[in-house]
């Protein structure tokens, strides 16, 4: 397993280039240890899938897993004239039973923004403006683990939600003013090269855009149906964003966001092998027919 | 011991002319300052040292040319243990204490040549000339089972030699023929452990060291589950300590240069050369064993099982200490070590119902093979006869090597007020990550209300984040935020030397 070299009880600096062959190799220890199954140790990843299907028997409490839908509206006014902006956040939740807070995972967010008609007589097509997340940040699977200020089972306690988007290390990162570019609390979350995280411009422009952001959300306390299958409530936001970078010079503006009053959550109980790309995939079947609609 | 090492005549010699007894007895109490650093939340706020130490040390010295050394130290831990009633039927659990042996050597001066001194025995050495960080220091393991004794040092077998040919020059060679490594802090344990909620549901892991998107292929697996169906058993973690064989040994060689500078003031400067290992264990190898539970559909065990090894490294170190003659000129010193390590590969596999799951093995380079710096250096100066200032850089933590945790950042400020005639001194002292953010503040009060006592009140503060500050890599761990760095603590300690 390790290599053993001889020792030198001189100084001899000159000698030191030839420790470059030391070596602790761990695969091959595990392969010595467990046999000739682990032979094709790799870097590989896991693409299993597993059965999509939300739950339908009746629980107890709101302890368990949960695909959440955060419906988040403002507007922008990147020209002058103001935008609506519509933000579409898909995550998992997790509860454990002894109901002291819930964990969150970042699946994926929806951006649909309606412009009012354009051109001297306001006559022509709106623009539409769209984008993305990089896959990157849907890769990194951001989470954040939220307690309770005491445990609750019966129903989901007001909280309130950070997510930092490419920032870490902030001395107050409900408040510490966003950094500039160069900043060494900037990070490359989705691992793609770029500082921050990308986002995918598609329309009108095309190109990617390198972002920082702080989202914050004040849920409301969330209501669950009889059966806690469901849980649905309102909440504010808040999202303080900044463009570091991007592939063309063009796509370094972004407007402030102003959020509208009218957000609101939603929760769906589903298995315990629920994954993101399941939620992704079946997103509208998910939180089709909710209690009240 | 000491019997054997009196020559012939010594007997009639005064036997108090020939030794020297010194020592302390040591009170310590600790109290934790918050209920978040525990194995869960809520955790905290109650005693969690109640320490007495006895510390004896006799110098026996039968002529000018031979010398012996004897420390010893009990410790008396001043906190109940016993669970069973059976236990209560002796000391053992009720009052425990244990013996530690921190020097036993004899020493040789002149001897065979007048230019020579040889020690052989149990020894503490100290090379370099930093405050503390040493980073060219590798002869001894660090001893931090007791964090905030955070000087303290592994004694170790060996024998040294020292030569004298020059007043500014000397030369020590010293053989340590077998490894001991660094002693850790009983919170060391949270570093691998699984966290869990009050009913045992899965909420975390620590990130092992590889790349991103491995990880979040093993998040994936664990996905799979819901967190109360995960039934994660303690982790085990394996020390893999070198063998015996010659080539395990460490051994040493520093030659240190005196050098005067007329008016301007004195330098002192050495270089010197280390074999050995690293004292710290560092990741190897990690195997998740998953078994479904027979019982209970879709309920998984699993047993989390870690390989740490000590690897081998080579160090070339240069330190150096200047002391002005001007009183208006700080001393400064500095140490800089060129580590040449062994590179070491971590693996981790994964066994479900004990077959392999080869989709989930998986290797990264954990320590790379290529030398890296670690170096320390400061400044200290005395303003005014109370106040005093010690300032120092580090680059790379006792503890770090250079994988995927990285080498991080440091800055180390000690500020020392004296007042009412130096009977008492407050001192404020940090350590400071600067690329996390993170710090260990430790203020104190000292008091010396007669001569040979000295009573201190004080408080070791962590802060940073408990949880890493990127889940899902190895160095996102914040160095005094995670709660393996120990809890925060206030302390009162009253000792008296003699």
């Amino acid at each position: 397993m390790l290599e053993h070299k001889g020792f030198l009880l001189v100084v001899i600096i000159g000698l030191l280039a030839g420790c470059g062959d030391w070596k602790a190799d761990g695969p091959q220890y595990l392969r010595d240890t467990y046999g000739s199954g682990t032979s094709c140790l790799k870097d590989s990843a896991n693409n299993g899938k597993g059965d999509v299907r939300v739950t339908t028997t009746p629980a107890q409490s709101i302890a368990g897993r949960w695909a959440v839908e955060v419906n988040q509206h403002g507007t922008i006014a990147p020209t002058g004239e103001t935008w609506q902006l519509y933000l579409t956040g898909l995550y998992l939740a997790n509860i454990p039973p002894d109901g002291s807070g819930v964990y969150f995972t970042f699946c994926d967010q929806l951006m649909h923004v309606t412009t009012p008609p354009f051109g001297p007589d306001k006559k022509q097509n709106p623009m539409r403006p769209q984008s993305h997340i990089g896959q990157g940040l849907k890769d990194a699977m951001v989470s954040t683990w939220v307690p309770f200020s005491k445990p609750s089972l019966n129903s989901l306690p007001a909280i309130n939600v950070l997510w930092l988007w490419g920032l870490r290390n902030m001395k107050d990162p409900w408040h510490d003013p966003l950094p500039d570019k160069g900043d060494s609390r900037i990070w490359d979350q989705d691992g793609d090269g770029h500082p921050g995280v990308t986002i995918v411009v598609t329309k009108p422009l095309t190109g990617d855009r390198y972002m920082i952001r702080r989202g914050i959300w004040k849920l409301a306390k969330g209501t669950p149906d009889k059966d806690f299958l469901w849980i649905t409530g309102t909440l504010k936001f808040q999202i303080d964003q900044k463009a570091i970078g991007a592939s063309d010079q063009l796509l370094m503006t972004v407007a402030p966001v102003t959020p509208k009053n009218d957000n609101t959550y939603l929760m769906r109980r589903v298995p315990g092998n629920f994954t993101c790309q399941d939620l992704l995939t079946h997103k509208d079947s998910v939180f089709a027919n909710p209690p009240g609609k | 011991m000491l019997f054997l090492l009196v020559p012939e005549g010594v007997k009639a010699k005064n036997w108090t002319d020939m030794l020297d007894f010194s020592g302390y007895v040591q009170s310590d109490i600790r109290f934790s300052i918050e209920d978040y650093r525990g194995p869960r939340n809520g955790d905290g706020y109650k005693f969690e040292t109640n320490r007495n130490d006895v510390d004896f040390r006799l110098r026996f010295t039968p002529n000018r040319k031979v010398e012996a050394i004897v420390d010893a130290r009990i410790r008396f831990y001043g906190i109940n243990r016993a669970n069973r009633i059976a236990e209560l039927y002796g000391w053992n659990k009720v009052d425990r204490f244990d013996f530690q042996l921190n020097e036993a050597y004899l020493a040789v001066h002149g001897w065979p040549s007048e230019i020579m001194d040889f020690k052989l025995g149990r020894l503490i050495e100290q090379w370099g000339t930093a405050d503390l960080f040493n980073p060219t220091d590798n002869l001894n393991a660090r001893d931090f089972s007791d964090p905030l004794d955070y000087t303290a040092k592994v004694p170790n077998q060996m024998l040294e030699i020292d030569l004298y040919p020059t007043d500014w020059f000397s030369l020590s060679l010293v053989w340590v023929p077998v490894f001991k490594p660094s002693l850790l802090p009983p919170s060391t344990d949270y570093a691998f452990a699984v966290e869990t909620s009050r009913d045992g549901c899965f909420v975390s892991a620590p990130a092992p060291p590889l790349q991103r998107y491995q990880v979040k292929a093993l998040e994936n697996m664990f996905d799979q589950y819901s967190p109360c169906e995960l039934h994660f058993n303690t982790p085990q973690i394996n020390v893999m300590k070198p063998g015996l064989d010659i080539s395990n040994s460490q051994a040493g060689a520093r030659a240190h240069f005196d050098v005067g500078l007329g008016d301007v003031g004195d330098l002192g400067f050495s270089l010197s050369y280390y074999y050995g290992r690293f004292t710290f264990p560092v990741a190897y190898t990690a195997v998740a064993k998953l078994m479904d539970d027979p019982k209970k559909a879709g309920v998984m065990d699993v047993d989390y099982l870690v390989n740490v090894i000590y690897p081998r490294m080579q160090v070339a170190g240069f330190d150096f200490s200047f002391s002005a003659a001007s009183q208006y000129v700080p001393g400064i010193f500095g140490e800089l070590a060129v580590i040449f390590p062994e590179k070491v590969i971590f693996g981790l596999g994964v066994l479900r119902n004990g077959n392999v799951v080869n989709s989930l093995s998986m290797s990264n380079v954990n320590v790379d093979s290529r030398p890296f710096v670690k170096a320390t250096f400061g400044m200290d100066y005395t303003f005014t006869s109370w106040l005093y200032m010690n300032v120092q850089y580090v680059r790379g933590f006792f503890d770090e090597f250079n994988d995927a945790y990285g080498i991080h950042n440091y800055v180390v400020p000690d500020i020392d007020f004296t007042f009412l005639d130096s009977a008492f001194k407050l001192r404020l002292s940090a350590a400071w990550n600067v690329d996390d953010l993170s710090a260990a503040v430790f203020p104190s009060i000292i008091w010396v209300p007669a001569p040979s006592v000295q009573m201190t009140l004080g408080a070791w503060w962590n802060l940073g984040d408990t949880k890493p500050l990127d889940p899902e890599s190895y160095a996102g761990r914040s160095k005094f935020g995670q709660k393996a760095a120990g809890r925060s603590v206030v302390y009162l300690k009253g000792k008296l030397n003699w």
